[in-house]
């Protein structure tokens, strides 16, 4: 499971998990739905377009096994496509608790990155939405940036409700702060990272 | 009288031809194999970095649900001929 994976520090509360707007992945899988769909409409159009234009027809009789057989390989692999998209979109996450922002990022099968940031380096957070669809749906990108030895920012796109997510991460930041500010002792006890 | 098509391949020298049927029983056996490894990364994935169980679950029992059936048509279709 991956909250196990990511070992959590004592009393360190996850506030909220964020995936990617359901429309990223309903686009995505739209357009896997019409490649699946090709080749059946190109058969019909194949049989039935001489057909209804009088210039003879085209038959497949004889070979019904073998079409079969071709357009259910072009949908298993189709659904293997699907499934890919799925994978990616669950598995691509933001988990934001009350010390850290835990980004992880599934590139594709065996690619994936986690990068985990301390709220208390966390300098600046930014989002945009651009376009009519974005503004629409209420989705966008959302930027963070992190002070350090070397500067470190990291980016996700298709991030749904921007500015409630930029919200939550500022007050959980605010909060942090004051709890730092009040135990100044974490900072020297190793909990606050380098 | 053997009166399967064939897929003629003169030109290639390889062979005078192939049966067809053999030609898409090679081919249902490699979509197998290829299923088979597909499957094992999807699990994988699916059992080790999930956030939820149930999600896991489901998400198994759809790809088996779309997956077998077509399987069966494959293999019902390789049958045939």
């Amino acid at each position: 499971m991956l909250l196990d994976k990511l070992d959590l520090e004592p009393e360190e509360d996850v506030l909220t998990v964020v995936r990617k707007h359901w429309f990223v992945l309903a686009s995505q899988l739209a357009g896997i739905s019409v490649v699946a769909l090709l080749p059946m409409v190109l058969l019909t159009i194949v049989l039935q377009v001489p057909k209804a234009a009088g210039v003879g027809t085209f038959s497949i009789e004889g070979y019904t096994p073998l079409v079969t057989f071709a357009l259910a390989t072009w949908l298993l692999f189709c659904t293997f496509s699907a499934f890919v998209i799925w994978t990616h979109y669950y598995l691509d996450l933001w988990v934001i608790t009350d010390r850290r922002i835990i980004a992880v990022e599934q590139i594709h099968f065996f690619n994936r990155t986690v990068a985990i940031f301390r709220l208390e380096r966390l300098q600046d957070i930014e989002f945009s939405i651009k376009g009519l669809i974005q503004t629409f749906f209420n989705f966008g990108t959302i930027s963070a940036q992190t002070a350090g030895h070397m500067e470190a920012n990291f980016t996700s796109v298709g991030m749904p409700n921007p500015d409630q997510l930029q919200a939550t991460i500022q007050k959980a930041l605010d909060a942090r702060l004051a709890e730092l500010n009040n135990r100044p002792n974490l900072s020297a006890s190793g909990l606050v990272g380098e | 009288m053997d009166t399967a098509p064939v897929l003629a391949l003169p030109q290639l020298g390889i062979a005078p031809s192939l049966p067809t049927g053999d030609v898409v029983t090679l081919v249902f056996y490699i979509v197998i194999g290829i299923y088979a490894i597909f499957t094992a990364v999807l699990y994988y994935h699916w059992h080790t970095y999930t956030s939820d169980k149930k999600m896991s679950t489901a998400t198994y029992i759809a790809y088996f649900a779309i997956t077998i059936p077509l399987l069966i048509v494959m293999c019902s279709s390789v049958l045939i001929f």
